[in-house]
């Protein structure tokens, strides 16, 4: 039998500590989502809510034929209060028929302008999880009620849609949790 | 846009140029002589919706023209002789006329008036006048109008401004961002759609839409749900934009309801593997497709029409080409931020001029010269490293799916001390017309080095295609001196003309029956430029038998999905013949690999780790100088592994060590690239397992949407609901591109 041993020379450290910027990021952000999960489940004294859920009904025209096909935009607020909001992490479900979702903007403040980032398995025509982070100082982060998210949808039919909305994450930049509202609205532009 | 072609005679050509000259209105003309024996009266009507291109002039430069008749006077005109040159609705259309032409016209405000001399010619071009008249007449289907003048270059408006390209290279890794800047030169709304390139093993896995300051994350669909959802907004005037994929390595990017003058841009993010080969890195980026031919019966291939020229081809998908007197203002820039973890020992741009910074002996950034931004060939770049250390590069990577590994398994040293049995060697010579010229010359020299080191011990056979194939001979000669020269001579009288029935040198190079006391080597040259892929992928499943193949993909933009694949299911190796590279060394190269046994029947023992779901399910041959990439998913702890095989008839066994700090290393990327793999794999099985084509296509979308991923079977889409343009989506304009660099168009474009 022949056998080889191969060898390595392992780079150095300096060397394996250059990751590209945009993987830093990634990294970051699995990072970061990772220590709110941790946060949210690992203080047991933590008087923060689990998480924070509401019901909205968004309104519809009566008059429309079945099968008419519109294009809306759902702008998704989070109040983080007098805090900095620095990671948040959210699910959206519409329970109403006929809904796909078809795009996803970022939020106003600049620190969330970005598009959110979604996780393709959560993914469905009327449900997502999307998720943000920044990791920018706290003066340059939004606080109080901010538009985090826009989700563009394909509304197929006439009527109200109801809507599901699920803040399971809300974050200052150390990763400490904290509370927060969520609300939806119809966008106006 | 349509050419007057030479068949209308090069004196109508010039006597056009100069009435254009004319009718162009760039000057006053009246101060030319009006008592010539025979004058024509027109006027010069800009079309609605037509906008002056970037000459500043009217559908073009002073070469130009678009003209319609005002009255129909004397013989000046008659609408019922009209030749239609282009298509669709503002057709163009020329009348040559006599120049029996009255010189009694009445006087006109407008009017411009030239002369012509007995027995000249005089070429009309007009606008049909019952035509819708926008947007412009640099669009697809209508097309302005322009004389082919030689050595003059007119520079069409395209939808298509900017390509940007930004990598950043870890390892052997590639995280890519592709940003296409489309914007609308004409004055009316737009419906942008570009055929494009990326390499065969990119995962793209991020889609991003940018309009002004706003951004919209697209989302990942089955293909058909995303393409209504896209025209669905495309019909309601909502900005939208669609990615399809049309082949592993063409894509088509759709972008609907660009108003006049506003940009948008498409970022696409892939991550791919680089290949490695003799010691050296190769990153490749593709800038253009090819011209693909089809057969005859064909209809779901990629057709190769002029600009404007749309539906020509009766092809599923479309590629339209500027002529060689046209360019666009397209242009791509490149940059690539390099860090091989180990020492970088050379960095060479194959077909581009780069300007190389050393940031430290292990990084590297590489910018692509703006001198050399016409995307008309692929990027290029190869980089050698200090070889030994990477031979144990398993990279790893965990996300909320699971962990990934990926890992390089070279042959083992021991290879290159053993010598190879005699072999049967079949060159296959590409000789359709696109391998016309320099590609041809280039793989005949390759194919000549090959022949005169081939020894008394090997026979050889050489065979041509195009619309046919032939031989040198019924059976493979002994490489002889005296038949290594007949095979020379062969050589030398190919050419490239004709259509690419690649099927016909499949069959000459593979059914004929096997010498069973060599070992036979089927090495195709050519530029893969076909439509149906998938056809030629099965025969060659099919057909290889024992035999193993290597793929020569020739020229400045080969298709290197096909090229790859061939190869892959051959058990062999790919390598590529640039019209810059030195054939001898690439063949130099390649004799080096043959020269040595492979080590086939792999087999790994991972040790520790718990592994599954490893991709390539059929583990390749291992070539000297050839390592394949293995990746897969697992639990437990990365350990060493062993790799098994055989030499010939002997057993081969080697170990593989695993550097934990490395391996603790994330690399992002690699959970996208496993899915892409394991995409790649399934469609490949489509052809081996027809009959299951059902399960495995569900199989390919479920795994491209749970990793979010371009695959067949699905888009990316992305609208933006609160941007509703006024009207309907307006009119449709592909983004034309510029044949391959060394391509000739008149052998390759349907006109």
């Amino acid at each position: 039998m022949n056998s080889i041993e191969t060898t390595i020379t392992p780079p150095s450290l300096k060397q394996r500590c250059r990751v590209p910027l945009c993987w830093a990021l990634l990294i970051a952000f699995d990072v970061s989502l990772m220590a709110l999960t941790y946060a949210q489940d690992g203080d047991p004294h933590s008087d923060v809510r689990e998480s924070q859920s509401i019901e909205s009904t968004i309104a519809g025209p009566n008059d429309a034929r079945a099968d008419a096909i519109r294009f809306e935009a759902i702008d998704v607020f989070v109040d983080s209060g007098k805090q900095s909001l620095a990671a948040w992490q959210l699910e959206l479900i519409c329970r109403s028929n006929g809904v796909e979702i078809v795009g996803i903007e970022g939020g106003e403040h600049p620190a969330f302008k970005e598009p959110p980032y979604y996780d393709p398995r959560a993914m469905n025509n009327n449900r997502v999880i999307l998720g943000a982070f920044n990791t920018g100082a706290a003066e340059n982060l939004p606080t109080g009620r901010s538009r985090v998210a826009r989700v563009h949808v394909q509304i197929t039919g006439p009527g109200d849609r109801s809507w599901h909305t699920e803040l399971t994450t809300s974050a200052t930049f150390d990763g400490t949790r904290i509370p927060a509202k969520i609300s939806i609205a119809k966008s106006h532009g | 846009m349509n050419i007057l072609r030479s068949r209308w005679g090069a004196a109508a050509a010039a006597l056009l140029s100069a009435a254009c000259l004319i009718q162009a209105g760039c000057g006053d003309t009246s101060d030319r002589p009006t008592s010539a024996p025979a004058s024509a009266d027109f006027y010069h009507e800009q079309p609605k919706g037509a906008v002056p291109d970037a000459t500043g002039g009217f559908g073009g430069e002073s070469l130009n023209g678009d003209f319609r008749e005002k009255e129909s006077g004397a013989a000046v005109w008659d609408n019922s002789k009209r030749m239609t040159l282009g298509s669709g609705p503002n057709d163009v259309r020329t009348q040559s006329l006599s120049t029996t032409v009255r010189s009694d016209f009445p006087s006109r405000t407008q009017r411009r008036i030239f002369e012509l001399m007995p027995g000249e010619e005089l070429w009309v071009i007009a606008k049909g006048i019952d035509a819708p008249v926008q947007p412009a007449d640099e669009r697809p289907g209508c097309g302005a109008l322009m004389a082919k003048v030689p050595n003059v270059e007119k520079e069409v408006p395209v939808p298509l401004k900017h390509t940007s390209v930004v990598g950043n290279i870890d390892g052997y890794i590639a995280t890519v961002d592709v940003t296409q800047q489309f914007q609308n030169p004409y004055d009316s709304k737009i419906e942008a759609v570009y055929v494009f390139p990326l390499p065969e093993n990119a995962a793209v896995n991020e889609f991003v839409m940018t309009v002004g300051d706003r951004k919209i994350r697209g989302i990942i669909r089955e293909r058909e749900q995303a393409e209504k959802i896209y025209n669905e907004a495309r019909s309601q005037g909502h900005v939208a934009s669609l990615l399809t994929e049309e082949r592993p390595n063409i894509f088509t990017q759709k972008v609907a309801n660009i108003e006049p003058g506003k940009q948008i841009d498409i970022n696409i993010r892939y991550f791919n593997t680089l290949q490695y080969d003799d010691g050296a890195y190769e990153f490749v980026f593709p800038m253009v497709v090819g011209p693909r031919y089809n057969p005859p019966a064909s209809a779901d291939g990629i057709g190769a029409v002029a600009r404007g020229a749309n539906g020509k081809s009766g092809q599923s998908t479309e590629v339209q080409y500027l002529s060689p007197s046209e360019r666009s203002g397209h242009d791509v820039s490149v940059s690539l931020n390099i860090k091989a973890g180990v020492d970088i020992q050379n960095v060479r741009c194959v077909n581009h001029n780069v300007d190389v910074k050393t940031l430290t002996e292990t990084e590297r950034t590489v910018t692509l010269s703006p001198a050399d931004s016409i995307p008309n060939k692929d990027f290029v770049l190869r980089y050698r490293v200090a070889g030994d250390k990477i031979k144990t590069a398993m990279m790893t990577h965990k996300d909320d799916h699971g962990q990934y590994f990926t890992m390089m398994l070279y042959p083992p040293a021991e290879l290159k001390q053993v010598q190879r049995s005699p072999m049967e060697m079949v060159f296959v010579l590409d000789c359709s017309g696109s391998m016309n010229g320099q590609p041809i010359n280039q793989a005949r020299a390759a194919i000549s080095h090959a022949l005169q080191s081939l020894t008394p011990r090997d026979t050889f056979q050489i065979i041509n295609f195009s619309s046919t194939s032939s031989q040198l001979g019924p059976v493979p000669v002994i490489a002889t001196q005296a038949n290594i020269q007949k095979g020379l001579n062969y050589l030398a009288s190919l050419n490239g003309s004709g259509g690419t029935e690649m099927i016909e040198g499949l069959k000459a190079a593979l059914d004929f029956p096997h010498d069973e006391g060599r070992f036979r080597l089927v090495s195709f040259m050519t530029d893969g430029y076909i439509g149906n892929d998938p056809d030629i992928l099965h025969a060659v499943a099919q057909k290889v038998g024992d035999s193993r193949i290597f793929s020569f993909g020739v020229g400045q933009s080969p298709n290197r999905y096909l090229m790859d694949r061939m190869a892959l299911l051959g058990r062999g190796a790919v390598a590529y013949l640039s019209l810059n590279d030195d054939a001898a060394q690439v063949m130099d190269r390649f004799n080096e690999r043959i020269s040595h046994p492979a080590m086939t029947d792999l087999s790994i023992d991972w040790g520790n780790m718990n592994v599954t779901d490893v991709y390539p399910q059929i583990l390749p041959d291992l070539i000297v100088g050839r390592p394949v990439v293995v990746t897969g998913r697992f639990t437990g702890e990365p350990s060493a592994v062993t790799v098994g095989g055989r030499t010939g008839m002997q057993p081969v066994f080697y170990t593989v060590a695993v550097d934990s700090r490395e391996t603790n290393h994330d690399h992002t990327g690699i959970g996208a690239v496993w899915a892409r793999l394991k995409i790649s794999d399934l469609m490949a099985q489509v052809s081996r397992m027809p009959e299951q084509s059902h399960e495995i296509q569900k199989s390919v979308l479920q795994t491209a949407l749970d990793y979010n991923l371009m695959s067949a079977f699905t888009a990316f889409v992305a609208v933006d609901s609160m941007t509703k343009t006024e009207g309907n989506f307006g009119t449709t304009v592909a983004v034309p591109v510029p044949v391959p660099a060394g391509v000739t168009y008149d052998t390759t474009v349907e006109n």
